[in-house]
């Protein structure tokens, strides 16, 4: 480069007589380059953070659909289940409702028998009061 | 009355639960497919696991590891009580061998028993055999170290469930859809009948009341007789019945299925039903106090459940076992609770003659219904478990298995502690033992015909000790009233196998005279001498039981029957006080007859106050048939003959009028009572009456008039006089029949005895006129 570039003083003062090895244009064009540089760097970071939020927000929604997806499966089958847990509930009540039914007619017999008992004893009462 | 469910949240056991079994201090143990063995509290709570080396040592190459199939604790000894704790049991494995595991996990034996798994393993109740069955078909006795007793059959299907019957020395046994009972005597043969329409899982054998159970494929469980006569069988289920069990006492048994737990009466209809989402229940365990119980379920949980709500009535009384530490007392008329709190587990309970007595498991408390506040306690001791208590008016009787039957006054004073060799407190029910105030009578289980009797008060044994009846006993009772001469003394009522029951009094001579046949239960009153039945589909009231002892002709007129189809079969008596009778049906309902008469019971008190006049009004103002017989039975007892002419009259029994009149013309006394004894036909005891007071001509003359010529002459002979008469009376009367004189002692003293007409004549005139002339004065002091 030396050989082409027609040979300049190595060292050269520039206006604010700052001691200077590139020469001003030079100097000028590298330091716009650093410049630009920087603000480059500082764009593809922002725009890293924003991919890596929207990563994250992808991974997030993306096990929240998981997560609905199961579920959504979970209530199908529970859903198709309840038919057949229904009528099992549903036998199991009936078999409750036979035990509470013989019951209940246990009970009407005695309340029926107890209420001729009281008749009689009224009947009882009234013949004995009427003498 | 219910079931309260305790269960944990989530199943402990990984895999089914096969077996359970209570230890004698009630710990729970419960084996699962899980190879665990966990133990539980009483009271449901889990308190760990018990390691044993058969499960968790590391398999040997080559060996397949067993699963468990079932347990069963070595049971406690009758006559040991609770002390003596059960520290083994035996646990069938899938191997085909049998082990013996003590509490703490270590394997003391293990036996090869079978081909294929051991599929259930008993106990007897004495500890001293134990019974295998397996899937080959084999049913084999083991002693109580593991020796092989004997193979006592092989059958073709695999035993699923095996029992023990009450004297150990039968078997029942799952065959197929066969029930089969096996004696244990070497070469007997079985009796098998089918039991269900599908393969038989379980079966169970009560000590107490000898009832048989079974549960099978077809959905049904079923209740047979030792006999093998079926009693109930259940409507189907939804799902196969897995287990079933007796509660100890006998009094109801507890179903096992898919999702469903039920405890049901001994008859039969269902108590309650819970839903515990357990699975299968493959097996069930009762307590040894019978209050509450333990089940393997088949998703590896182990439910508890207590029975609470358990209820009792008395007069205005309505007491209810809450659960195990709360009873709640309702008066029903004025409306008053009371909530009673205890320290210990309830056991028992008994409300009746105005007294609660609860029995604990350390203590008994007995209430007054004047005093719910401060009870009466009577400290248990040596740990021994309530099995029956029986109440008087007086007092009442606790049966526990260690002290046996003590007697207690309502105040908690110890009366009296009756023994007898070969007492089994387990096996003592309010059927097998009746008190009252001075009589405690106890049916014995060595010989199931014989009642032996203690007085209440002293506990020793009366004279005569015991009274046998021809057939097993099945029942007793004794009379509630203070026993007095007029209502004839205490009486006992018994019903057998057979179902006949008979009466006889206590304390004298057994004299068992049968009352009815096909009774199928019975009751006395609690406050007077009535007797109260179902017999063959009648409800039958004795108005004056003692009548069969009088005057067995009045008998039947002195019945009350009234048609009994309202109570169905096999209904049962559950109290019987004033004028009503509480009975229970066979489907569980309680049905109530009033209306029973309380006449008999006011005749009953007048009779026993000797106040004749007035039972006579008080019948002519009612004139019933029934009462007219009482009254003349009662009269005939009473030796009142004015009163028993009236009543014998009043129903139109000529033949007794006249002979009541012809006793009433005697003029001496003891004349009197011997042709009254006569009337209740008792010829042996007039005769004792009469010799007693010197009257022999009369007693041979008895004798004579009865045709018992040998006694007659016999008589004769030993005070000699009058042998000549009775042949002189013989020979007439066989001229009169036109028969020889075969009798060989009639001949020998035909030859030696002069008969002469004119001087037997003479010699009765003179008979006569001496019976005359005393009877004068006695006479006049009878009147």
């Amino acid at each position: 480069m030396t050989t082409n570039v027609p040979p300049q003083p190595l060292v050269t003062f520039d206006e604010f007589s700052k001691l200077r090895i590139l020469d001003p244009a030079q100097f000028e064009a590298s330091e716009q380059l650093k410049e630009e540089c920087q603000e480059f760097t500082t764009r593809t970071g922002t725009f890293n953070d924003i991919i890596q939020m929207f990563m994250n927000l992808m991974d997030e929604k993306a096990s929240q659909i998981e997560r609905e997806k199961l579920q959504a499966i979970g209530l199908r089958n529970r859903a198709e289940r309840e038919v057949d847990g229904r009528k099992r509930k549903h036998a199991q009540m009936q078999a409750l409702i036979k035990e509470r039914q013989a019951e209940l007619d246990r009970l009407v017999l005695q309340a029926d028998s107890l209420q001729k008992v009281q008749q009689e004893q009224a009947s009882l009462i009234d013949s004995m009061s009427s003498k | 009355m219910k079931l309260k469910i305790v269960q944990q949240a989530s199943d402990k056991h990984t895999d089914l639960a096969t077996s359970v079994g209570w230890t004698s201090n009630t710990e729970l143990f419960s084996i699962g497919d899980d190879r665990k063995i966990y133990r539980w509290s009483g009271d449901g709570d889990f308190l760990g696991d018990v390691p044993t080396p058969l499960f968790d040592a590391p398999p040997k190459p080559g060996a397949t590891s067993p699963d468990a199939t079932e347990m069963h604790w070595v049971p406690v000894a009758p006559g040991k009580g609770g002390q003596a704790g059960a520290e083994v049991f035996a646990m069938g494995g899938t191997d085909g061998k049998f082990y013996l595991i003590a509490k703490n996990g270590r394997v003391e034996k293990e036996v090869d028993a079978h081909k294929g798994a051991v599929l259930c393993l008993r106990w007897n109740t004495e500890a001293s055999a134990l019974v295998t069955a397996g899937e080959d078909g084999h049913v084999k006795i083991w002693s109580r170290s593991g020796m092989l007793r004997s193979v006592l059959i092989q059958t073709g299907y695999p035993v699923y469930s095996i029992a023990w019957a009450p004297d150990n020395d039968q078997l029942l046994l799952t065959n197929g859809r066969n029930l089969m009972i096996k004696s244990l005597q070497p070469g007997s043969k079985p009796q098998q009948w089918k039991g269900h329409d599908s393969v038989i899982l379980k079966v169970d054998w009560n000590l107490v009341n000898g009832l048989i159970l079974s549960a099978g494929e077809d959905r049904k469980y079923k209740v047979w007789d030792s006999f093998g006569r079926q009693m109930y069988s259940s409507a189907p289920h939804d799902h196969p019945i897995t287990s079933i069990a007796w509660n100890p006492s006998g009094d109801m048994f507890a179903v096992g299925s898919f999702d469903m737990l039920r405890v049901c009466d001994k008859l039969g209809w269902s108590y309650a039903m819970e839903k515990p989402s357990s699975g299968s229940i493959f097996n069930i365990a009762w307590t040894p106090d019978g209050t509450q119980l333990a089940c393997a379920g088949g998703s590896g949980a182990v439910v508890f459940a207590h029975i609470v709500n358990r209820r009792y009535e008395w007069k205005n009384y309505e007491v209810t076992v809450l659960d195990d530490h709360r009873i709640h007392v309702h008066d029903v008329v004025h409306g008053a609770t009371e909530n009673l709190d205890f320290r210990d587990r309830v056991v028992k309970a008994a409300l009746g003659h105005s007294h609660l007595v609860v029995a604990t498991s350390t203590q008994c408390h007995v209430y007054n219904e004047r005093n719910w506040n401060t009870p009466a306690i009577i400290d248990l001791v040596n740990n021994g478990r309530v099995t029956c208590i029986q109440q008087c008016p007086e007092c009442f009787v606790l049966v526990d298995t260690v002290t046996g039957i003590q007697v207690f006054s309502y105040e908690g004073r110890s009366i009296s502690q009756p023994k007898f060799p070969g007492l089994r407190a387990e096996c003592v029910t309010p059927q097998t033992l009746a008190v009252s105030a001075d009589v405690l009578a106890v049916k014995d289980r060595a010989d199931e015909k014989e009642v032996f009797f203690f007085d209440t008060n002293s506990g020793r044994a009366l004279v005569p000790a015991s009274s046998k009846h021809h057939a097993e006993i099945a029942e007793i009772a004794l009379s509630q009233t203070p026993a007095s001469a007029a209502s004839g003394g205490r009486q006992l009522v018994l019903v057998d196998r057979n179902r006949d029951m008979y009466i006889t009094p206590v304390g004298a001579k057994t004299d068992l005279k049968k009352l009815g046949t096909m009774v199928e239960t019975f009751a006395w009153n609690a406050d007077a001498d009535l007797l109260v039945a179902m017999m063959d589909g009648k409800f039958v009231v004795w108005y004056y039981p003692n009548v069969v002892f009088v005057d067995e002709d009045v008998a039947p007129l002195t019945r009350f029957e009234k048609d009994g189809s309202m109570f169905g079969k096999d209904a049962q008596v559950v109290n019987f006080q004033g004028t009503q009778c509480t009975v229970r049906r066979a489907d569980g309902a309680l049905v109530t007859v009033s209306k029973i008469t309380s006449l008999p019971a006011l005749l009953q008190e007048h009779s026993r106050k000797k106040q004749w006049e007035e039972a006579i009004r008080l019948c002519r103002y009612v004139n019933q048939k029934e009462l007219w017989a009482c009254l003349a039975a009662m009269a005939v007892h009473g030796q009142d003959l004015n009163t028993a002419e009236v009543a014998y009259a009043a129903i139109d029994e000529v033949a007794k009028v006249r002979y009541i009149v012809h006793i009433r013309s005697l003029q001496s006394a003891p004349a009197r009572t011997a042709e009254l004894a006569l009337l209740r036909r008792r010829p042996a005891e007039a005769e004792n009456i009469l010799v007693d007071a010197g009257l022999h001509y009369r007693a041979i003359r008895m004798w004579v008039g009865l045709f018992n010529w040998e006694r007659a002459l016999e008589l004769a002979v030993k005070h000699k006089t009058h042998v000549d008469t009775v042949l002189h009376f013989r020979e007439k009367h066989l001229k009169a029949v036109g028969r020889r004189e075969t009798n060989r002692k009639f001949i020998q003293y035909a030859q030696n005895v002069q008969v002469d007409y004119e001087k037997i004549k003479a010699k009765i005139q003179m008979e006569e006129e001496r019976e005359r002339s005393p009877g004068t004065t006695s006479a006049t002091t009878a009147q």
